[in-house]
């Protein structure tokens, strides 16, 4: 049985991943774009990269365009697992709460 | 960890959400622009080709896609930089290999038209259409499958009205279906 994932279930770090899983495989997201997509300040953004970092789920790329340092955010296939299985977990739950719903009518 | 039936839902809708914006997002950044960029093209070119003496077609069209090449490859650098995608990278392979491919026939067909020419790298450019819309969008397939099929009834119908017609009904398909999936997009 899959289990909730507590690290990717915080609402930021979940758009993160719903963002970088939603792309093409091997696409890099830069650091910009994901924080204007998901509205959220530098600090707050870099904050929740970290975390998913440490955990393996993300990996940062940084790297110079037209002598511009820029930072590019991936997703690994490690991270892709576990955001899958969160996401079968959640579906899990709702699931069951229509089951039981419908048992209760 | 207890989360309740609502709160999975909210999670699954965050999710849906996030990824239909990112999938807008990144799809947005590319044909549309392109498709409207070369409609304007077209438009032009083909409108100035029926009105000039055929000699003089090299000079209209030569300035033309050497316009729409460079401003091509402005968009795709200015798009490209946010979201580094395999795709785009299958995007310049695929026209990579339809530019090699129409001098290829170019060469061995040897039209001795202008019309002739035009219907043919009509042809390979909607057939880069018809590829770029099985891959994302739907709409590209369509315009690919209908300006070319315009484009092969026309040449072969109405020849004398053939430059007028594609700058009109080709050009004009472009331009409108780029607006049509930037606004779809929205």
């Amino acid at each position: 049985m899959v289990t909730l994932n507590e690290l990717i279930h915080q609402p930021v770090r979940l758009r993160i991943m719903a963002a970088l899983v939603s792309i093409e495989d091997e696409s890099q997201l830069e650091f910009t774009y994901l924080r204007d997509l998901l509205e959220l300040t530098d600090g707050n953004l870099g904050a929740h990269l970290r975390k998913l970092e440490e955990a393996g789920y993300v990996q940062l790329i940084k790297t110079f365009v037209a002598r511009k340092p820029r930072t590019y955010v991936i997703i690994t296939p490690q991270g892709k697992r576990a955001f899958g299985e969160h996401v079968a977990a959640l579906e899990a739950i709702v699931h069951a709460g229509e089951v039981q719903g419908k048992g209760d009518e | 960890m207890d989360v309740s039936q609502k709160e999975a839902k909210e999670s699954l809708q965050a999710i849906q959400d996030v990824a239909a914006h990112m999938r807008r997002n990144v799809a947005r950044s590319g044909s549309p622009y392109f498709m409207v960029l070369w409609g304007a093209i077209w438009f032009l070119g083909f409108l100035s080709s029926h009105f000039v003496d055929e000699a003089y077609l090299g000079w209209i069209w030569m300035p033309l896609v050497i316009f729409g090449s460079i401003f091509s490859a402005y968009l795709g650098y200015r798009f490209r930089s946010k979201v580094r995608s395999q795709i785009d990278l299958r995007f310049t392979y695929l026209w990579v290999a339809i530019m090699a491919y129409s001098a290829i026939w170019m060469w061995l067909a040897q039209p001795s038209t202008g019309a002739q020419a035009s219907v043919l790298i009509t042809c390979f450019i909607m057939f880069a259409y018809v590829v770029i819309g099985l891959w994302m969008e739907p709409v590209a397939a369509w315009v690919g499958l209908i300006v070319t099929a315009f484009a092969i009834l026309v040449y072969l119908l109405i020849p004398e009205y053939y430059f007028l017609l594609m700058a009109l009904l080709g050009g004009g398909a472009l331009m409108l279906s780029g607006f049509y999936i930037l606004r779809k997009w929205e």
